[in-house]
C-alpha cells in the first residue's frame, strides 16, 4: 500500500482554543497501521471558522475534505476510510 | 556623541541548601541624566542572615553612589560603617558598584569581591585602578577604576560563588577561578560577538553550576553584566490594518525596518506574506502544545499566532520567566527582552472569528493586550516602547 493521505490541521486561534492543541500530537498517536501512510501539516486559520454553517472548530482537512469538530479519533477514522478505498465520505471539499 | 544604551542584567542561583540568597543585586536607572548605578553585594555566610547583610550593604552603596558625595568619601564611610566579623575577622559583606554616568565615564568600586572583567572590542582588558585602605586598620581595601566607555564595551561582575564553583572537585581543586571565567567569557564572545548581557550572565552562571557536583550550587552564585551599545530595535506587528488598502504599507514597514521583526497573528502574517511575496511555512512540532506553533517567513525573525500567544507573553512578562519549555511565547519574550527600543504596530481590523459568542474563553481585545505589554515592558523591564495603531 503506497497511498498517502494528506492531513492538514488548523492551528489558528479559534481552532486552537477549541482543542486543536490536542491534534498537534496526531503524528505520535497514529495507530501502527497508518504510520507511513499519513502526511501531516499544520495550517494557520483555514478561513472556515467564521462561517457558522461549516460546523464547530477545530477544523482539519483530510485529502482536502473538511472535517469539523476534529479529534484524533475522527481523523484516524477518516484516514482509515480513505486508505481502505471505501467511498462514502460525505465531507464537502474546501 | 551618539546615543548609547546600557543593558544591565543579572542572573543568580542561591546556595542549594538555603531558602534565601545571600547575594543581592540592585540597580537604578535615571532616564533624565542617563545614569545607571548597579550594585552587587555578597553577604557573609549564606541564607537569611547573609541576605540581610547583603541587602543592607547594597542599599547603602546605591544611596551613597546616587548622592552627590564624592566617590572616595562615600567608599570610606561605607567601609567604616560595615564592621568586620568579630569571630572570623572578615568583612560582613563585599560589594561591587558599577556607576555609568551618561556616556562620559564609568566608575567601578570594589570591596572584597572578585575582580570584574572589562571587555573592549571583544577582548578582556586590564584597567588601571586606585586603591584606598580602610581606616579601621584591617585588611580591607577599596579599588576604584574609572574609564571612558566605548560602544560595545562590557563589564562583567560576579560573586565568589562563580570563581569558586567546583572547588574541591578533582577537576577544579581551586575552583573555576578568575582565569577560568575570563577564558570562558572570551570563548563566548568569539562565538557570538553580539551576545546580549542577558544571555551572557545566564551562560556564565550555568557554566559555574556545571563545575559543581550534581550541578547543585555550593554557594550563592551571581553574575551581572553591563553592556554598552547602540540600541537594539524590534518591531512587533499584530493584527491586520483597519483599512485593507494599507496592507502594502504595513508589509513595507516590516520589510524596511532596521532591526528585528516579529508578526503575531495569522491574518497579519498572511498579509505580509502576500504583499512581500514570501511564503509562510509552519513546521510540524512533536507532541501537544499549549500554544499554536511558530511559522517561518524569510526576513522575519518570528511569526506566531496572535491573541493566545500575546496573552501568554503578557503573563510571562508579568511573572518573570518560569517554565523552561520553549514555545511561541517564550521566543517572543526573549526577542522583546533582548531589545532596547520596541515598536508595537497594532492593526485594528475586527476579526470576525473572535466575535463568536460560543467560544469558551474570553478573548481579550488585541489593543488592550498590547497596551498592557507596553506597560509592563516599560515599568518592569525599563524598555522604551512605542505603540502605533493602524
Ligand atoms: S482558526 Fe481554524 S479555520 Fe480559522
Amino acid at each position: 500500500m503506497d497511498k498517502i493521505v494528506d492531513v492538514e490541521i488548523c492551528t489558528g486561534t479559534t481552532c486552537f482554543v477549541m482543542g486543536a492543541g490536542h491534534l498537534m500530537s496526531l503524528a505520535e498517536e497514529l495507530p501502527e497501521r497508518l504510520k507511513g501512510s499519513v502526511s501531516i501539516r499544520f495550517a494557520r486559520c483555514l478561513g472556515v471558522c467564521s462561517v457558522p454553517d461549516n460546523g464547530r472548530p477545530p477544523f482539519a482537512t483530510v485529502n482536502g475534505a473538511l472535517i469539523e469538530n476534529a479529534s484524533v479519533e475522527n481523523l484516524v477514522a477518516a484516514c482509515d476510510l480513505l486508505l481502505s478505498g471505501e467511498k462514502g465520505m460525505n465531507y464537502e471539499t474546501v | 556623541m551618539e546615543n548609547l544604551f546600557k543593558e544591565v542584567e543579572v542572573y543568580q542561583v542561591r546556595k542549594a541548601s538555603e531558602l534565601a540568597c545571600g547575594d543581592v543585586f540592585l540597580s537604578n536607572r535615571d532616564p533624565l541624566t542617563d545614569r545607571l548605578v548597579s550594585v552587587l553585594s555578597d553577604g557573609l555566610g549564606s541564607g537569611v542572615k547573609a541576605n540581610v547583610l547583603a541587602a543592607m550593604t547594597a542599599q547603602m552603596a546605591l544611596k551613597f553612589t546616587l548622592s552627590e558625595l564624592d566617590m572616595e568619601r562615600s567608599a570610606e564611610i561605607m567601609m567604616n560603617a560595615l564592621p568586620i566579623c568579630a569571630v572570623r575577622k572578615i568583612g560582613y559583606a563585599t560589594y561591587t558598584i558599577v556607576d555609568c554616568q551618561g556616556h562620559r565615564s564609568i566608575r567601578i568600586v570594589e570591596q572584597g569581591s572578585p575582580r570584574f572583567i572589562y571587555i573592549r572590542q571583544g577582548r578582556v582588558i586590564d584597567l588601571p585602578f586606585e586603591e584606598l585602605g580602610s581606616r579601621q586598620r584591617d585588611y580591607r581595601t577599596v579599588r576604584i577604576t574609572t574609564c571612558v566607555p566605548q560602544p560595545e564595551d562590557r563589564i562583567i561582575f560576579f560573586s565568589d560563588g562563580i570563581t569558586e564553583s567546583g572547588m574541591g572537585t578533582p577537576n577544579y581543586r581551586l575552583g573555576w577561578r578568575h582565569s577560568g571565567v575570563v577564558h570562558f567569557v572570551q570563548s563566548l564572545l568569539s562565538d557570538d560577538p553580539e551576545i546580549s548581557a542577558r544571555t551572557l550572565v545566564r551562560r556564565i552562571v550555568r557554566e559555574a553550576l556545571n563545575k559543581e557536583p550534581s550541578r547543585r550550587a555550593g554557594d550563592d552564585t551571581t553574575c551581572a553584566a553591563v553592556y554598552v551599545r547602540r540600541p537594539r530595535r524590534t518591531l512587533v506587528l499584530s493584527g491586520p490594518p483597519y483599512d485593507s488598502s494599507r496592507d502594502r504599507e504595513v508589509a513595507g514597514l516590516l520589510a524596511e525596518f532596521d532591526g528585528r521583526t516579529a508578526v503575531c497573528g495569522g491574518t497579519s502574517a498572511e498579509i505580509v506574506s502576500r504583499e512581500l511575496g514570501r511564503p509562510l511555512h509552519t513546521p510540524i512540532l512533536r507532541g501537544r502544545s499549549t500554544l499554536p506553533p511558530v511559522s517561518r517567513m524569510e526576513g522575519v525573525d518570528l511569526v506566531t499566532e496572535g491573541i493566545l500567544t500575546l496573552t501568554e507573553v503578557l503573563r510571562r512578562l508579568d511573572h518573570g520567566d518560569s517554565s523552561p519549555t520553549a514555545n511561541a511565547a517564550t521566543q517572543l519574550v526573549d526577542l522583546l527582552l533582548e531589545s532596547d527600543v520596541i515598536e508595537l504596530v497594532v492593526g485594528t481590523r475586527i476579526n470576525d472569528a473572535h466575535q463568536d459568542p460560543n467560544l469558551p474563553v474570553d478573548l481579550e481585545i488585541r489593543r488592550n493586550l498590547m497596551k498592557r505589554i507596553k506597560r509592563v515592558l516599560e515599568e518592569k523591564y525599563l524598555k522604551e516602547v512605542n505603540i502605533r495603531y493602524i
